[in-house]
């Protein structure tokens, strides 16, 4: 059998006074003695269903519930325990004739979670600690009697009698534990059979939130509503809006449903997948044409079809768009405009019937997703429709505290109602007390905790049902219920037989929701899986999703329980089965289940196939615009890199860091774009002349220049004009020359003819290249060139060009930084106020970090100007963010900032010293270009001192600006200041 | 005058630069400084001469408050 780890019933018996007899009788004789004793013991313990695992000397070892399991495995235990004493009392006088000794045993019987397993031959070993316990119980007990533990005691409660023996020290455990004498059998006791029939309780309690949501539901007619429902596990979240839904129905309002799963934290914008997948009646396995169909079906008749809302939506779900369809878009434009369109999809829905949106499951939310609802939620004037949000409590959204938005708190359900749902489940009208209280004490108002703990009683033949009567054991029923939700369903999810066993555990590593064709591939040996099915829906484990024709577990914890009880290596093997499955399923169609795949390869520990489907689930983010997914993937993806080396190619890797320095660069994080490529540079050489090998040395060069790094820049900006020549194709010449052209502004500036020439070519390559990107740094970099030179007139038209470029194909990047150029333009003339305003616009329609970063600085320098005093706090803020996260470039900026903002504080020494410093470091760096800003900016003050308009003497001028007051530039004394 | 050395050291590096244009708003900017510097310093006519000079080059701006500040400079010359 597989190892796994399993509830088991350990049981260990140890002659008393073997060592004598065998000092008296010689070793032949015990060894004949022993062969009966082991005969007989060995008997009694098959009869009973268990298996001895290993005799030892003048005792044995045995196990009940592996190989086989028994849903009453520790019953079985405690018979075979009475049964070996009997059987040796009965046979004493033939014994004494024999061996001239009547053997008594010793025996201990525990309960718990043991790894269980062939080690070799076929021998089943059981290891844990559930096994050293009942050693150690043995040995407590008196001669010819047994000793159990109170695991075992519980879970035979009711079918058997004991008597306590106290609270004993074991060895190795920090607890005393309470120990019992098994005293016999009860007469009735027998598995209780008719197990009460399963399904969903009938709904009691809530009624409260029923009609909260109820209300919501009558005002979102006229206006947005938000309801956050929120409350711990199992306190009836899913139950409340299922119940809510069953009303619906005859309401006439449209549902729009999709949850989030932990499985897809990651997955961007994954409850809205489901909601598309479920709005259009899309099921898992149908062709792209079918797809397509109900797709151009659906957007038609909410008025939406369009080649590009199609193939946006076609990307949204993994599939690929017609060729052309999305051309001229990169990841961050396609991310934007599927938001723009699921929201107006939402809208147009809204508008034509009572609409209510639920995304259950929040705290598992992926970051896209939460965008696209902050949107949603914020835009009052576009939605009539309920919003139904569902989420624990540790999760807080953005948008708590907004009018429109209320919270339904879940608060544990009284006892009353507790026992409504019990008596409901168990078919009967009235609870005993001890019961009630039993129970509801334990399930401290949780409902599905309730709910469990009826199974449990149940299954385990603790409490029975007849005639509408309930028949149990107040002591046995308190005693025996598992301290939380998570143990006893581990103890119920232990007591299923093997097959049935398998079929879950496989299903649980699926995930939370799994089909069952995938599931049968999953498990070879699990038998007929539609009875496997059938079962988990009978004990109540998971339902049938009929929408989809999908399972699901009843709970994520009851997922979570079946998953644990996994050991890791028949865990991998089914996590790679199920990759493998899902891989030859796919088709041509892999990106669709790029994060699926990449997930179990992972856990399968398939590191290469793992690279592989990391990176694409990574690329895949970026498609749609989902920096945080992306983010995750891409760090997983190079993470593995560093653990195994091997497990991707030269070329892959490349091709996987273009994408990932393109992400981080966006995110305006240089320190780290620089580090990781700076990791691989090695692996990025071996790969060779490559368009992703441009298309990282690019961002190389790009990220040095943020860095401040410039002769590093200007040597990576070298050899990717090198490469590009090399392949020589008009792409490569346009990310080279890019980056060319950003490197000069600052550093080593071209003459300005030659700079013409290079940005002519540039312009015309990037024409020919697909990537908005491209269109838009290409032209910033121009007009930054433009700007530095003091061709003002030249560098307003391309900050037009960035603005138009950006309002046709609806880029804020491109629109952010055309406001950028202007806000700096706008500067040059005096007009600071404009440049304020082109500033707090830019930062409004700026898409990345790093096109509002650079509006924010340029905010800060008007407002400086402006001697507005809020200018210090924020140049301070800005000055820390760009030290952490290395954009010295930027740090250069707002160091100028800071000097003026010093000025207008009228600390008029400090700020001119610190502008005279920052002036000397950079000609000090080659920065020449840049040191002309600050040294017209510093002339300017002096003029405005000896004009005499404006403190301080001149004497402070002439202290600071004498040869021996240079100041040396340190970041230590920057961020002291 | 330490100051005043100062101000055509800093502009001096600036409109000497061969990366900057002649024709355009920083070289007009230089301009300003110097001929804002010799308002102050009562040299009327190296003044007019710079602030002239300014007022062509930031022309190419259109209005300004930039291009305010050298007319109302040259107003207050005349």
């Amino acid at each position: 059998m597989e190892a796994e780890r399993r509830q088991v019933t350990v049981l260990f018996t140890d002659m008393v006074g073997f060592t004598a007899f065998s000092e008296a009788s010689g070793e032949e004789a015990a060894f004949r003695l022993m062969q009966d004793v082991a005969k007989l013991t060995g008997d009694v313990v098959c009869e009973q269903g268990g298996a001895v695992q290993s005799f030892m000397g003048d005792g044995l070892m045995a196990v009940f519930g592996a190989p086989v399991a028994y849903e009453d495995a520790p019953l079985k235990a405690c018979r075979a325990a009475l049964g070996i004493i009997d059987r040796l009392q009965r046979a004493a006088d033939d014994f004494q004739q024999k061996f001239g000794a009547r053997p008594q045993f010793r025996i201990g019987l525990n309960t718990g979670m043991a790894v269980v397993g062939e080690v070799q031959n076929g021998s089943v070993t059981v290891m844990g600690d559930a096994v050293n316990i009942a050693a150690r119980l043995q040995s407590l007990a008196e001669p010819g009697t047994a000793c159990l533990s109170d695991a075992t005691r519980r879970l035979a409660e009711g079918r058997i009698e004991v008597e306590p023996r106290g609270e004993h020290q074991l060895r190795g455990k920090a607890e005393p534990l309470k120990v019992f004498k098994l005293a016999g059998l009860r007469a009735d006791a027998t598995r209780f059979a008719a197990a009460a029939k399963r399904g969903l309780s009938p709904y009691v309690g809530r009624e409260r939130e029923l009609d909260v949501l109820e209300r919501n539901l009558e005002a979102a007619r006229r206006e947005l509503r938000v309801v956050d429902i929120v409350g711990e596990p199992g306190m009836g979240k899913s139950r409340l809006l299922h119940e809510f839904r069953l009303r619906l129905g005859a309401a006439g309002v449209f549902v729009l449903a999709g949850e989030c799963s932990p499985d897809g934290k990651q997955t961007p914008l994954m409850p809205f997948i489901e909601v598309v997948r479920n709005a259009f009646a899309l099921s898992g396995g149908e062709s792209e044409s079918d797809v397509v169909r109900k797709l151009e079906a659906g957007l038609t008749a909410l008025g939406k079809l369009s080649p590009e809302n199609l193939a946006l939506m076609l990307n949204l779900l993994g599939l690929s768009p017609p060729e052309g369809a999305l051309a001229g878009l990169d990841g961050v434009l396609i991310g934007e405009r599927t938001r723009a369109l699921l929201s107006s999809l939402l809208e147009a829905r809204s508008r034509a019937s009572p609409t209510v949106l639920i995304i259950e499951d929040l705290h598992w939310v992926d970051g896209a997703s939460e965008d696209l609802l902050g949107e949603i939620v914020g835009a009052t004037d576009r939605f009539c429709a309920l919003v139904l949000l569902s989420q624990r409590p540790e999760h807080q959204p953005k948008w708590l505290g907004r009018p429109h938005v209320s919270q339904l708190s879940l608060e544990p359900l009284p006892a009353g109602h507790l026992q409504r749902l019990v008596c409901s489940r168990l078919g009967i009208a009235e609870l005993p007390e001890t019961l009630a209280r039993a129970v509801t004490e334990r399930a401290d108002g949780n409902a599905l905790f309730a709910e469990e703990i009826v199974s449990y009683l149940t299954e385990g033949g603790a409490l029975k049902v007849g005639g509408g009567k309930v028949k149990y054991d107040p002591a046995a029923v308190s005693g025996a219920l598992p301290v939380s939700l998570q143990s006893l369903l581990a103890v119920r999810v232990g007591r299923l037989s093997p097959e049935r066993r398998a079929a879950l555990q496989a299903a649980s590593v699926i995930g939370r929701r799994f089909d069952p064709q995938l599931l049968g591939a999953a498990t070879e040996s699990a038998g007929d899986i539609q009875a496997a099915l059938a079962d988990m829906e009978e004990l109540d484990l998971a339902h049938a999703v009929a929408s989809t024709g999908e399972y699901e577990f009843k709970h994520a914890l009851v997922r979570d329980a079946v998953y644990q009880s996994l050991l890791t290596e028949p865990r991998m093997k089914l996590h790679l089965r199920i990759a493998e499955e899902v891989e030859r399923r796919s088709g041509n169609r892999l990106l669709e289940a790029a994060e699926t795949l990449a997930h179990h390869y992972r856990q399968a520990e398939r590191p290469s196939k793992a690279f592989v489907y990391l990176a694409m689930a990574g690329a895949k983010s970026l498609r749609i615009y989902s920096f945080e997914e992306a983010g995750h993937w891409f760090d997983a993806a190079f993470s593995l890199i560093g653990t195994h080396p091997d497990c991707a190619t030269d070329s892959q890797v490349t091709a996987a860091l273009a994408d990932y320095v393109q992400y981080l660069n966006f995110s305006f994080v240089p320190k780290t774009t620089t580090a990781i490529i700076e990791r691989f540079s090695e692996r990025i050489d071996r790969g060779g002349d490559s368009q992703p090998a441009i298309v990282t040395h690019h961002h190389y060069a790009m990220a040095l220049v943020f860095s401040g790094r410039y002769p590093e820049a200007r040597a990576a900006q070298d050899r990717l004009f090198a490469m590009a020549e090399r392949i020589g194709d008009t792409p490569a010449a346009a990310y080279a020359l890019t980056s060319g052209i950003y490197l000069s502004v600052f550093f080593v500036p071209e003459s300005a003819e030659a700079c013409e020439a290079t940005a002519a070519r540039a312009i015309s390559a990037a024409g020919e290249v697909d990537d908005p990107y491209l269109q838009y740094i290409l032209r910033f970099a121009i007009g930054l060139d433009l700007s530095w030179r003091g061709r003002a007139t030249k560098a307003m038209n391309v900050a037009d060009d960035l603005l138009a470029v950006g309002r046709r194909i609806n880029d804020g990047r491109s629109i952010g930084l055309g406001m950028a150029m202007k806000s700096f333009l706008a500067m040059t003339g005096d007009d600071y106020g404009r440049s304020l305003e082109f500033a707090e616009s830019g930062i409004m329609m700026a898409r990345t970090p790093a096109d509002v970063l650079i509006n924010r600085l340029l905010k800060i320098m008007a407002l400086s100007a402006l001697s507005r005093p809020e200018c210090l706090a924020l140049a301070r803020e800005f000055r820390d963010e760009c030290a952490e996260n290395g954009l010295k470039q930027l740090l250069d900026f707002s160091e100028g900032a800071w000097g003026t903002a010093l000025i207008i504080q009228g600390r008029f020494g400090a700020g001119l010293r610190w502008l005279e410093a920052l002036i000397s470091r950079l000609e000090r760096d080659g920065l020449g270009g840049t040191a002309n800003w600050f040294r017209l900016l510093l002339a300017e003050i002096y003029v405005r001192m000896i004009s005499g308009g404006e403190n301080p003497p001149l004497r402070v001028v002439g202290r600071i600006s004498s040869p021996s007051c240079v100041w040396q530039w340190s970041p230590r004394r920057a961020s002291g200041r | 005058m330490v100051a005043e050395a100062r101000v055509r050291t800093l502009v001096k590096a600036v409109s000497e630069n061969s990366y900057v244009d002649r024709e355009g708003t920083m070289f007009a900017r230089c301009e300003m400084i110097l001929g804002l510097l010799c308002k102050a310093k009562k040299r009327r006519s190296e003044a007019v001469s710079h602030l002239t000079e300014a007022k062509r080059l930031l022309a190419q701006l259109g209005p300004t408050p930039a291009l305010d500040r050298v007319d109302l400079a040259l107003r207050d010359l005349q």
